[in-house]
Order: C-alpha cells, then structure tokens, then sequence
C-alpha cells in the first residue's frame, strides 16, 4: 500500500474528543455576546460624537467662525492664532497627521507672553506625538508576540494626530483646544485647553470671567444642569452619585474654553463625573 | 474582492473543527493542548475577522493562525528546536529514524516547519499555493522544503521508497 496513503489514514484516526463541539460553540458564544455588547456601546459613543459635532458646528455658524478650522484674521490688528507647522506623513507603523497652532503677534506688539505659549505648544505637542508613536510600537510588539502576522498588522490604520479648534476670539482674548489622538486606545486621546488674554499677556482663568464667586456659580449653575438631564421614563441618570466619585466642585485644574458668546465652558473627561457612554461632558455657565 | 461575513467565518470553524483538531494534535501529542490551541485559535479569529480581505483566502488565514498557535505551545515547552531557512531549505538536520519506522511518526520528528508543509500536503490536500500563503514563505522556498522534507523521510510524492 502507498506509504502516504497508509500515514494518512493513520492521521485521519486521531480520535475526536467529545467536548471539542463544545469548546468551539463555547468560544463562538462568547464573542457574540461580547460583541453584541461592544456594538451597542459603539452606537451610543457615535450618538454623543455626532451631538459634540453639532454643538461644535453651532458654535461656528457666526460668520466670524466661519474659519475657525484655519487661519482668523486678525481682529483688531493685536494677534492671531493659525496653523504654525503642518505635517502629514506615512510611516512604517503609523500615519501621523499634525497641525500645531501658534500665535502670531503684530509687528511692534510684546512676544514674551506669546512666544512662551507657543514653545509650550510646541514641547507638548512633539511629547504626545513621541507618547503616540512608543504606544504603537509597544502595542506592534505585544500584537506580534502574541500569533498576530506582520501581514495582519500592515493592514491596520494606526494613527497619530494632533489637531486644534479655536472657539473664541475677540480683540484681546482667545480660547482654543489642542487635541491629540492615537488610534489604539481611546487613553490616548487627549485635549488641552488654552484661554489667553494678549493684551493683558496671561492666561484666563474661570475667576476672570465669572468673578470672585466663580465656585458657588458654577457649582450651583452644573447641579442645576445634572438635574434637569432629560430622562427616558425608566431610565436613571447617567450621571455619578458622590459614592461613585460624581460631580463635587470645580477647582483651579477644572477644564474650561471660552464658547462663541464669550461664556464658559467648564468640560469634564469621558468617564469623570457621568458613564463612559457619555463621553465628554460640558457644562456652559451663564453668570 | 468579496468580504467575508461573520456568519460564513462561524459556519466554516463549525464545519472544520475536527480537521482542526487532527493537525494540532499531531504537533502536539496531547489532547488537552489540542483542545486549547484549537479555541484560542478560534477566538483570535473571531477577534480579527474584520481584518481579513477575501473569502477566498480564509482557509490559508485560519490554518496560519491554528499553526502559530501550536508553534507557540510547542515553544513554551521548549520542544520547537530553532533551525535557520538555509538548514531547513537543505535539510539540514537530523534524520528522522525512529525503531518504528511508519511515515506518520517519522514526520512527527522533521522540523515543525517542515511537519506543516507535509501535513498540509498530504494529510490536508492544500496546494502549494496555500501552504504558501499558510507559512508565509514564498512558493520556492515551500517547493524545496518540501523536496528536502521528503528526501529526509526517504519517501517520494507518490508514497513509494526513494533510495533503495
């Protein structure tokens, strides 16, 4: 009898242990269930995304915002901000897609403040771009490790990028978010808030635009706003209660940019005082 | 191209668990690291289906998941020996004689690398092409292993001795 024929017959009497059906319909199980709960999470994090992309689009109708993705003329003849270094480029690993903005002073006008904003920009942003690309390749060397193929990881898109969105801006002052995102895990997504006063060349704090009693106001204005949540009936608040951490009061590190009618907006990290599926969560104070 | 469905990736794990079974059993010899190599191998390809272009080329992306799954535990118990693509191409190393000399246990003793090649072939029917795509080597290079894998086992394609 042919020797292949004969090893071949051997190997198709492996014995088949019972509980492998099992063990396969168990893994198939599994994943479907972790699945459903991951797309379901999904739609709800893409439903907040959308309604961030909505308030932002509403804070730019006004003709004056109109080219708030680019440069701002400059108002006033003090200052602008606008796209200082821009660069796009397909690495081995990653794409990374950077606009760094800066300020830029009219002939004649004090730098110092200005100039040492924009080299802090710059210093952070190069820092998260340098953080962006270590994760991935921490992430490429696990993925390897771990039964991934190079063909596999070649075809995943891993990004890094920073980009910014000025949100105010009149002759004196200017507010703007700096944003830096890497594509493997959404920890690495990051924003940076900076409101600044050119002519007083500092940067603004909640007490400069809500005066001394800014605690009590904002603490009383983010209550008010958490209770009146609109709710589902049977649905309870998203929100934290204080064993969990909640909302308690805004200090001197809570974030905040300046929206389009020159109010506050105090803004907490995805996960802070509310359920992940919330994502970011803003408050704008009325004083 | 045509992307493959959740639902045909599932129906063809279901269909093809036994076979699955069958080739991780024979590099490792255990039924229980059987078991577990075929559902981790299962459950990486749950996880990373989206990843795959072509219906056409899932059996060659499964197998090379379900192999790297077995070359993992069989390094884990330090029974991978190391050997460069130039030792494997020329077949050099040991031959396999064990005192029973049936083709079956003499491939149990090749280079796993090249244990994959002859399984796939002749065990499994793949063509070259798909052992190709399953090792990740190029058609060549699976030719000449192949060539020097059977001249190891002192056995031609059709099964018959080759140096008597």
């Amino acid at each position: 009898m042919n020797k292949w024929k004969r090893a071949g017959e051997a190997y198709n009497s492996i014995d088949i242990p019972e509980t492998l059906a099992d063990r396969v319909r168990l893994e198939i199980e599994r994943h479907e269930r972790a699945g459903k709960f991951r797309r379901h999470y999904k739609n709800i994090l893409e439903v907040c995304a959308l309604s961030l992309v909505l308030l932002a689009a509403g804070l730019n109708l006004s003709p004056a915002f109109a080219d708030a993705a680019g440069e701002l003329p400059i108002v006033g003849g003090l200052f602008r901000v606008m796209t200082v270094r821009s660069w796009h480029e397909s690495e081995e690993d990653a794409t990374v897609q950077v606009d760094i903005p800066g300020i830029e002073q009219t002939p004649g006008a004090t730098h110092d403040f200005s100039d040492q904003m924009n080299q802090e920009i710059e210093m952070r942003v190069q820092e998260k771009i340098e953080e962006g690309n270590q994760a991935i390749q921490e992430y490429k060397e696990a993925f390897l490790q771990t039964g991934g193929s190079q063909e596999e990881w070649d075809e995943r898109e891993n990004t890094v990028s920073v980009s910014y969105e000025i949100k105010y801006q009149n002759e004196t002052r200017v507010s703007f978010v700096i944003e830096t995102y890497v594509s493997i895990a959404s920890a690495f997504q990051e924003t940076f808030f900076y409101n600044l006063d050119l002519m007083e060349n500092k940067t603004l704090t909640l007490r400069d635009l809500l005066g001394d009693n800014w605690i009590d106001l904002c603490n009383a204005d983010i209550q008010r706003q958490i209770e009146a949540y609109p709710l589902e009936s049977g649905e309870s608040t998203p929100f934290f209660d204080a064993s969990l951490g909640g909302f308690d009061t805004v200090d001197e590190q809570t974030s905040f940019y300046i929206g389009q009618d020159g109010n506050p907006v105090v803004v907490f990290p995805r996960g802070s005082i509310a359920i992940g599926a919330m994502g970011v969560v803003e408050f704008i104070i009325e004083p | 191209m045509l992307r493959i469905s959740y639902q045909r990736l599932t129906e063809y794990l279901v269909e093809n668990q036994e076979k699955f079974y069958r080739l991780a059993y024979s590099y490792l010899l255990n039924r229980e690291d059987a078991l577990d190599a075929v559902q981790n191998a299962v459950c990486k390809a749950l996880e990373k289906f989206q990843n795959i272009r072509n219906a056409e080329a899932l059996k060659a992306w499964f197998y090379r998941i379900l192999v790297n799954e077995c070359y993992d535990r069989l390094r884990a118990r330090g029974r991978m020996q190391f050997y460069s693509p130039e030792e494997l191409d020329l077949g050099s190393y040991e031959d396999p004689t064990p005192q029973d000399d049936s083709l079956q246990k003499k491939v149990d003793l090749l280079p796993a690398e090249i244990q994959t090649i002859i399984r796939l072939r002749f065990y499994e029917e793949f063509s070259l092409k798909e052992i190709s795509e399953v090792t990740g080597c190029n058609i060549n290079t699976v030719k000449t292993r192949l060539y020097t894998g059977l001249k190891k086992l002192r056995v031609t394609m059709e099964g018959e001795d080759a140096y008597e």
